[in-house]
């Protein structure tokens, strides 16, 4: 990304739903909130 | 191309106080399939001199990762003052954000930090010894640092972390 891609936004469009979990080795991990497509995926069969 | 794009990092709650914990709402798009988690880490650069001081606040993994759009919530807590020379908590320093794929950095994002008292006087007068629950983080939310490396999102079993 650039700069601006990074930069663009700074508020919460609204609460983000995900799940956190400890793996068994201790690690944390996120399952993120799925938003839609990729912008240059071809979902159209 | 890079099969993971970030599309958008938020820097929440800022300005904020030093000990409060910092969260970013990161948004990205996967354009194909992973084996492996997004690992995404944050750094706190606790002297511009020193690497030694450098506090990683977070280490956390992002998966599964499939193809779309997802977005995300980075909450750490913030650096240990104790670790921090006193004469480097007031002042500008750097965070760093990064995110790495089967452990090859692949981009990294730079924010400047200014930290400073929330009070003129405690500015202009500043105690000999730090006040550490008056000090404000402010991050440079608006001026960020995107660095892109680019990795091997397949290597092959018998391949190591970095080759093409």
């Amino acid at each position: 990304p650039t700069a601006d891609d990074v930069k663009k936004g700074n508020q919460l469009s609204s609460p983000v739903k995900q799940r956190e979990y400890r793996r068994p080795d201790g690690r944390k991990r996120i399952i993120p909130e799925a938003v839609g497509f990729a912008s240059n995926q071809d979902n159209i069969p | 191309m890079s099969a993971v794009n970030i599309t958008n990092v938020a820097v929440l709650d800022n300005p904020t106080a030093f000990l409060n914990p910092f969260q970013f709402e990161i948004s990205y798009e996967c354009l194909v399939p992973l084996d492996d988690d997004l690992e995404w880490k944050l750094i706190y650069v606790g002297s511009a001199e020193d690497e030694n001081y450098d506090q990683q606040l977070e280490s956390v993994l992002v998966g599964p990762v499939n193809v779309g759009t997802y977005r995300f919530v980075l909450q750490a807590d913030p650096p240990d003052p104790s670790k921090i020379r006193e004469e480097d908590i007031i002042g500008v320093t750097v965070l760093l954000l990064t995110c790495s794929y089967m452990g090859q950095e692949f981009m990294r994002v730079g924010y400047y930090v200014n930290n400073d008292y929330d009070d003129e006087q405690l500015r202009e007068e500043p105690p000999a010894k730090v006040l550490i629950d008056r000090v404000q983080r402010n991050i440079l939310a608006d001026k960020p640092r995107v660095t892109k490396f680019p990795i091997n999102f397949h290597p092959e079993p018998s391949t190591g972390p970095g080759q093409q």
